[in-house]
């Protein structure tokens, strides 16, 4: 199964048409659109090369396509005001102390080796 | 009322990877416990994941360290020699060092759905006192739990999606 690619979102974001691109690696438009819709396979090389043309790094073109958490939209709301309460320099002693007492307290440690 | 100085072998480990400068996250349970707003919210977890930036270089650091520290160290319950952290690390291999306190760490050399470039780069550095912490993005870790797609990350999400209905 191949897999689908973001060079359609990665090309609008940088005001590149797929036909541009595939103008610049001399082949059909379609071709190009099969390959970002996962349709066709494409070899690291030309990868690389659609990458270079969209100015970004292969692992922008594979990478998962950001996907919702949860299906309420509201806590991804609700996530980011988390993220903004927690701001660099926070200090967290606390997480490690609760997490070492909690430990000692279930004793819950396992073996890494066996006997 | 005097209490007696708590000795914090978590807070220990990270103070000790800061100073050896080892390229490092605190994901997983662990590091989604650094957004808690107090205990009461932290999650129960057997293992503190760190996720090492995949090098040979950056592992044989972080290995030093737990090792100075008497860690016992392993991969798939195997203990660990110096050639297989070569393949530990050409394989992702998760590598779990504990001691017999039951204190467990699993240096993580991969995650789903990120690479250890794309998890650092907006990570969050908290303190633990004087400690910097260095802590991946919430909702990084939350997708990755997601995208892994194991039973019991999908449990987790729902029990975290029930605590996020509380605070609303």
């Amino acid at each position: 199964m191949q897999k689908r690619l973001n060079i359609k979102t990665a090309a609008k974001e940088r005001g590149i048409t797929l036909s541009s691109i595939a103008k610049r690696l001399k082949m059909a438009r379609s071709n190009i659109s099969a390959i970002a819709g996962g349709a066709r396979g494409v070899s690291l090389d030309k990868l690389r090369r659609i990458a270079d043309i969209l100015g970004c790094g292969i692992d922008e073109l594979v990478a998962p396509k950001e996907q919702h958490i949860f299906k309420d939209r509201r806590l991804e709301s609700l996530l980011a005001s988390i993220e903004e309460r927690n701001f660099d320099g926070v200090d967290k002693s606390w997480v490690t102390r609760v997490m070492f007492a909690r430990n000692l307290h279930f004793k819950t440690g396992r073996k890494t080796t066996k006997a | 009322m005097k209490f007696k100085k708590f000795y914090d072998p978590y807070a220990e480990l990270l103070a000790r990877l800061n100073r050896l400068r080892v390229e490092y996250l605190v994901v997983g349970m662990a590091g989604i416990n650094y957004y808690a707003a107090s205990a009461r919210e932290a999650f129960a977890t057997q293992d503190f994941d760190i996720f090492v930036n995949p090098t040979i270089s950056n592992v044989h650091k972080a290995l030093s360290v737990l090792t100075k520290l008497g860690y016992d160290i392993a991969v798939n319950a195997k203990r660990l020699d110096k050639a297989g952290v070569k393949d530990a690390v050409s394989h992702e291999k998760t590598i779990v060092a504990s001691n017999p306190y039951g204190i467990l760490f699993e240096l993580i050399l991969s995650v789903s759905g990120y690479t250890f470039a794309q998890m650092a780069c907006d990570a969050r550095v908290f303190t633990s006192g004087k400690t910097p912490i260095k802590v991946a993005q919430l909702q990084k870790l939350l997708r990755s739990k997601k995208l892994a797609g194991r039973k019991k990350d999908m449990l987790f999400l729902e029990r975290y999606e029930i605590l996020l209905k509380e605070q609303q």
